[in-house]
């Protein structure tokens, strides 16, 4: 008789870090057929008009590309503190702040040329998204308290905050029936090239990456937040000041998902409004980080991965009547994948023969 | 006469290792057995089988000379067959009391225990075998030698009949360890049969009346106490001669480089670990640090190494004050650190070699440029030369460090440590849970460092190491120091008295 048994590896197997996400992806998109399948599409053909949906045309291939772009920053943004076992569910509230900060400075120095301007939005979104990190630091290193639920908990107050703003202060005078800000001066607009909506923030983001990518392979500080990643007690005893990296951590994550959040308004909607700016990046950043390792180049992939999902979902609803809840689906499931691949990395599975 | 128990032909696989190849073991009826062996030989392994907690690959076990089915032999057949085990991390639930935790181990528990019959049975036993405890008393208020009586007499409890115990002894002070010995000696008089596994061959001879001894899973030999000695215990245990006896340098102690002036300190618990205390280490001496486990011993090494501050008091290193310490501050003054939580502390357990070697010197111009980009083949040609000098054995210097048999994790934490030459050095525990031959290598390298002129704090449980290594000894209670000796002054009888009763002792 032939018997599955699982034991322990005994060494570590670095194909498996590659291996394990994108088998995940391929058994998510297996998966996700049967859905399909009971609600009565041929799953082929639903794939296959999500493909073209997303990559059909040169105009589905920067529509998809748009998508990745603020999936690019919320990935790197919670990769990053992947790196140091902190979990950053906030970037969905850093993101509005850094779209909020980004207003703020188009509003107050609206009249200074675009290379003045753009800079200044970058900086304010970015200093908006890091001191939106900062609480959740703070509390985490004095106090122990747990940063997951705090991160997450501010989302909701960036949120109506910047509901408030919106209702309120910044609402456009001109359509008082919608929560909005005017549009921003052209200075603080980004250009869109192609005749698309594709602006310079995916080039933006994947050059962040690369940079990331430098910074955690060749420089002595991502060695350090490796360290501290894996081991405090080991951190500290090496000498590293573990609250001080662990404040700075979380800053310059929410600084990346408040950067996210400018280009989103400066290279896209040209104005803050509520509805339509975050489309759950936030949230499918953490998948992201977690499908690539915390790896900044693999987050590029994912987040075209996830961003194509995204456009093909939305052509699958209009071609096939799906609603958008099928792309959450295939979201959920490729995480319950990559979870139960985890196993993978730390056990095999072998075949014993039992007579 | 006819054994009790008796394994026949026991293989067990673990993947990549052959635990256990044809071991045959047997116990007779009222005998203390010892099953000796350096780590990893096995023991624990094979005890583990008895009391069902493993599965065997291949064999049989007889209880009783009758055949039982080993493929499902489980922990509670062995339980019913009266095999009860002692394990080294004691099975006691710390916030019950002494008498729910025996309560619970009754088999068929019922609803409403009879807490009175245990009680007065509790007692019954404490008087027959010397085994007091307060069975009001909650477990985590109880000593460690308590806590082991408690085990005891679940095990009674159950009318087990062979007893396994996996080295009693290694938490126990020494007064603790003779107690423990007369308990044995008189539950075996009585018909227990004991397996009393050890790597410590004087407890074996004064105790147990047959020796089986293990090798890398291989049944060595089984002998009769009165047949051999130590010599030739030593020589099964290892396959060779070893010296355990460190050959010293003459004793010239220098100026004084670790000095610790009336410091105090708080524990995790924020009770007060250190009190006041005073202490000095010289250049070229090991200072070791005797003391019964939680008297300040980890808190002292931790505020020397700048993990723990301190409340009042001064510390000077080479004379200069750095009360005001940091783990920073203690490296950059050259203290090097041996801590005694090896995988959690000592290194980073998935970073490969070169990442482990420098853990506390990236930051210095040889390995990185101006300090921020790293110069990789600098630190791998540093890793290999360490590798060479402490004869590291790994399978690639890029597989995670936790991959690493004890021995030679310790070495790395040593060579990376060791190898720039610290002025002072605080080494706790370092030979704990290594086998003879990782810590002849620790102890002759903190000897070399010593001839160096290095100041040693050693902190040890291990008597008879901190007799074999120290030039001197000082006792360590309740966070002060209770008395300091010249080790050639001093025995181990003395200490073990000291380390219990304090300041009494030594007035």
């Amino acid at each position: 008789m032939l018997q599955l048994k699982l034991e322990k590896r005994l060494s570590y197997n670095k194909k498996l870090d590659y291996m394990v996400p994108a088998l995940s992806m391929l058994f998510a998109l297996i998966a996700g057929s049967f859905v399909f399948w009971i609600n009565g599409a041929n799953p082929f053909e639903a794939y296959k008009e999500m493909f073209i949906g997303a990559f059909g045309d040169g105009y589905s291939i920067s529509e998809t590309l748009v998508q990745t772009t603020p999936l690019l920053f919320t990935g790197l943004a919670v990769s990053l503190t992947l790196r140091t076992l902190l979990w950053n569910i906030g970037a969905e509230g850093q993101f509005f702040m850094g779209a909020m900060g980004a207003t703020w400075a188009a509003q107050t120095f609206s009249n200074q040329p675009p290379w003045i301007l753009i800079p200044l939005l970058m900086l304010s979104a970015a200093v908006a998204g890091a001191l939106w990190g900062l609480p959740p630091a703070i509390l985490k290193t004095k106090l122990h308290v747990n940063e997951i639920l705090t991160t997450l908990l501010l989302n909701y107050v960036a949120i109506f905050y910047v509901n408030y703003l919106l209702y309120g202060p910044w609402k456009d005078p001109r359509y008082p029936g919608f929560p909005q800000t005017p549009r921003y001066p052209d200075a603080a607009l980004l250009h869109q090239y192609f005749n698309t909506r594709l602006s310079m923030g995916i080039l933006i983001g994947i050059i962040l990456a690369v940079i990331l990518y430098v910074l955690y392979k060749k420089t002595g500080w991502g060695y350090k937040i490796q360290v501290i990643g894996q081991s405090r007690k080991t951190a500290k005893y090496a000498g590293i000041r573990v609250n001080r990296n662990i404040i700075r951590v979380l800053m310059i994550s929410g600084a990346i998902a408040g950067l996210g959040g400018m280009l989103q308004i400066s290279g896209l909607h040209h104005k803050l409004r509520l509805g339509g700016i975050s489309n759950n990046y936030g949230y499918t950043g953490i998948i992201i980080a977690f499908l690539a390792n915390g790896n900044p180049l693999a987050v590029i992939f994912v987040a075209l991965f996830m961003g194509a999902l995204l456009v093909g979902g939305d052509s699958l609803q209009m071609t096939m009547g799906f609603g958008k809840g099928v792309v959450h689906i295939f979201e959920g499931m490729v995480l319950f994948f990559v979870l139960a691949g985890e196993a993978l990395k730390t056990y095999k599975i072998t075949v014993v023969k039992n007579d | 006469m006819n054994s009790y128990v008796k394994l026949k032909q026991i293989s067990k696989r673990f993947p990549g290792v052959l635990a256990l190849d044809n071991v045959d073991f047997d116990v007779l009826p009222g005998e203390i057995h010892a099953l000796l062996g350096e780590n990893g030989a096995g023991k624990t392994v094979l005890t583990n089988i008895l009391s069902g907690r493993y599965q065997l690959d291949e064999g049989e076990i007889y209880i009783k000379g009758e055949k039982v089915e080993s493929d499902n032999w489980s922990a509670r057949d062995a339980l019913e067959q009266g095999i009860g085990m002692i394990y080294q991390d004691f099975m006691l639930v710390e916030e019950h009391t002494v008498l729910e935790n025996i309560a619970l181990a009754d088999l068929s528990i019922p609803f409403f225990p009879d807490y009175d019959k245990i009680q007065s049975t509790i007692i019954e036993l404490g008087k027959k075998y010397q085994l007091e405890v307060d069975p009001n008393a909650k477990i985590w208020q109880l000593s460690v030698g308590e806590k082991q009586r408690v085990e005891i007499i679940k095990a009674l409890m159950h009318g087990t009949k062979v007893l396994i115990m996996d080295e009693p002894t290694a938490v126990l002070t020494p007064q603790e360890s003779d107690d423990l010995f007369k308990i044995v000696k008189k539950l075996a008089e009585e018909g227990t049969s004991i397996i009393f596994i050890s790597h410590k061959l004087p407890e074996v001879f004064a105790i147990c009346d047959r020796i089986t001894v293990l090798r890398k899973g291989k049944q060595i030999g089984s002998v009769n106490v009165s047949d051999t000695n130590e010599k030739e215990l030593a020589k099964m245990m290892v396959g060779r001669e070893v010296f355990l006896k460190t050959d010293k340098a003459e004793y010239k102690p220098g100026n004084p480089v670790i000095e610790l002036k009336e410091i105090s300190a708080i524990s995790d618990r924020q009770t007060r670990a250190l009190n006041k205390l005073s202490l000095t280490v010289n250049k070229g001496e090991i200072f070791g640090l005797a003391g019964v486990s939680g008297n300040g011993q980890k808190e002292l090494a931790e505020v020397i190494t700048g993990l723990r501050p301190i409340t009042e008091g001064f510390i000077y290193i080479s004379g200069k004050d750095i009360s005001e310490n940091s783990p920073r501050k203690a490296i950059r003054e050259g203290i090097g650190h041996i801590p005694d939580d090896r995988i959690g502390m000592g290194v980073v357990p998935d970073l490969g070699m070169p990442k482990s070697m420098v853990l506390k010197n990236y930051r210095e111009e040889r390995f990185s440029l101006k300090g921020i980009f790293l110069k990789k083949e600098a630190i791998v040609s540093y890793t290999n030369k360490l590798i060479e000098k402490f004869n590291i054995k790994t399978t690639g210097i890029e597989s995670p460090v936790k991959l690493l048999s004890g021995g030679n994790l310790q070495k790395v934490i040593l060579a990376r440590e060791l190898s720039e030459s610290p002025p002072a050095l605080v080494a706790v525990h370092p030979t704990q849970g290594l086998d003879i031959g990782a810590t002849e290598f620790v102890r002759n390298s903190l000897e070399n460092q010593r001839i160096n002129g290095a100041a040693i704090l050693l902190i040890s449980e291990d008597l008879e190491e901190l007799m074999a290594v120290s030039d001197r000894i000082g006792v360590i209670y309740d966070g002060e120091i209770v008395d300091v000796m010249q080790t050639k002054d001093t025995n181990i009888e003395a200490l073990g008295l000291l380390m219990t009763a304090g300041k009494h002792a030594a007035a």
